[in-house]
């Protein structure tokens, strides 16, 4: 899974069964910039596809599907992303997903008030530096406590 | 008609707040001076050398406070202390203020009972401005109370009641 | 009608949102207040600064509770926007609704009518000095103003929020003018182009 500010993302790797997952592994990766690079061309699609004035039903990008794997998304109106890849079988993982940032990443990030919730890679911050990325313990384990104990991880 | 003098003292006997008033009920009773022109309803009318000596009697009245807010439980004191005809009145308040009202005893010296009842309610009224007033973040404890609102409040307080 | 018909905020006040002793809040608020004005030696300006970023942190993280509790859309227009402020957010903050008027003709600038009792100012009183300084420089309730401009900058949206009137200073009303600036784009971070 991988939360994105702009640049936070937290990777839990469900092949690893029953310990925590690898944080933060794969967030300077290649891979990581070209799967946003593809999230940010779809979306950008996907509202030139309707007038989003007049329609009442929102073009958001929720998921889209590769020969092995589907990519689950969900954005925040506060540009918050919030992906999860699993297997194809898996369907619809959008409650997941909305329940991962309004109750996990609000209780551990949003009303923990040390924890910090602008993840801007400005110039200010230096590389690496804490704050771009979520670190906050509470949040990594219930959220991995959470995604192991839903019926379609297995 | 009876005069009325309320002090407010701060917890280092400093004085808070002052205020002279008379009753506002007409009365009948009175007769020395109820056709003057000076019976404006609502003003004091203490004699001028007993209203230089108001908030001495007040603050000599501090310590047979001080003593007697021991010997009971209650926050009204009730009469505390007299002089020369002068009665004074008292409350203390939770965080140690004072509440002491003086007047004079004119007229209204049948009924004494009813009035330290009044005087009670009145205490037990202006406590919640007070509390209002400490609510107020920019007032510090001991601070002079120089709200207008305030000065308002009591002096229809002590039109309400006396 | 309006978007924020749709979604309720008195159901939401009522069921979803956790309430705290308003006393304690008023008097948390106020004793933040008064220790600025005497850490900054009454320079207001300053208190008001002060008082504008922490509501600027606090709108930061208020947006996302906002957003999560409310599941809100976006706004197609800054008159929804501000409606939605009003009716929802200050609803289920502090259970009041200011109301929104003054509109400029391009639509970008409106004023908010905080009705009173404003819940920040319960026995508020500005002390009474010499000089009218602190009735003329202190905006006491700025605090609102730094969680209005942190939340709208979370759903992008740049805003310059500031109060005109205020009955603590014995105006006749207490009123906070909104101007969008500009809508922010979602933009490729720096460096993932």
């Amino acid at each position: 899974m991988k939360t994105t500010g702009s640049g936070s993302s937290v990777s839990l790797n469900s092949s690893t069964a029953n310990h925590l997952g690898i944080i933060n592994k794969n967030n300077d990766s290649n891979t990581s910039k070209l799967l946003f690079g593809i999230l940010y061309s779809l979306k950008s699609i996907s509202t030139k596809l309707i007038d989003e004035e007049t329609s009442p039903i929102s073009n958001a990008l929720k998921s889209f599907t590769l020969g092995k794997y589907r990519i689950h998304y969900l954005e925040s109106l506060t540009n918050l992303k919030f992906i999860l890849i699993t297997d194809i079988i898996i369907d619809n993982l959008q409650h997941v997903l909305w329940e991962l940032y309004s109750n996990y990443y609000i209780k551990n990030c949003v009303e923990n008030s040390l924890s910090p919730v602008e993840f801007k890679q400005s110039t200010d911050l230096k590389e690496h530096e804490l704050m771009g990325k979520i670190s906050n313990y509470n949040f990594i384990h219930e959220t991995d406590h959470f995604l192991q104990s839903l019926s379609v991880f297995e | 008609m009876s005069s009325y003098y309320l002090t407010i003292i701060g917890t280092r006997d400093n004085p808070l707040y002052e205020v002279e008033f008379s009753s506002f009920k007409p009365n009948s009773s009175s007769t020395s001076s109820s056709a003057s022109a000076s019976s404006i309803p609502g003003r004091a009318q203490f004699a001028p050398d007993v209203r230089e000596i108001l908030p001495f009697i007040a603050n000599s009245s501090l310590d047979i406070i001080d003593d007697s807010q021991w010997s009971t439980s209650n926050f009204n004191l009730g009469r505390v202390d007299s002089f020369y005809g002068l009665v004074v009145n008292a409350f203390i308040t939770q965080g140690n203020v004072k509440f002491v009202l003086c007047y004079d005893n004119v007229g209204s010296g049948t009924n004494s009972k009813y009035d330290d009842n009044l005087i009670r309610q009145f205490f037990i009224d202006v406590n919640d401005l007070y509390v209002k007033c400490l609510l107020n973040p920019f007032y510090r404890v001991n601070d002079a109370i120089v709200s207008p609102e305030f000065d308002i409040k009591v002096k229809l307080l002590a039109r309400k009641y006396f | 009608m309006s978007k924020s018909s749709k979604y309720n905020g008195d159901d939401i006040w009522k069921n979803n949102v956790e309430k705290i002793n308003s006393e304690l809040f008023t008097l948390t608020y106020g004793s933040v207040v008064a220790q600025l004005c005497r850490d900054f030696n009454n320079n207001y300006h300053e208190v008001n600064n002060q008082l504008d970023k922490m509501g600027y942190n606090i709108g930061l993280r208020l947006i996302e509770e906002f957003l999560a509790k409310t599941g809100v859309r976006r706004c197609q227009t800054f008159r929804e926007t501000s409606e939605i402020i009003s009716k929802i957010g200050f609803k289920i903050f502090l259970n009041i609704v200011p109301t929104i008027e003054n509109w400029s003709s391009d639509n970008k600038t409106c004023s908010l009518i905080l009705p009173e009792p404003n819940p920040l100012t319960e026995f508020v009183e500005l002390p009474i000095t010499t000089d009218s300084k602190i009735s003329k420089e202190l905006w006491y309730s700025q605090i609102l103003c730094g969680v209005l401009r942190g939340a709208l900058q979370m759903v992008q949206l740049d805003v310059d929020v500031n109060f005109v009137k205020d009955v603590l200073r014995g105006d006749d009303r207490t009123e906070i003018r909104l101007k969008l600036n500009k809508v922010l784009k979602d933009e490729i971070p720096a460096g993932e182009d």
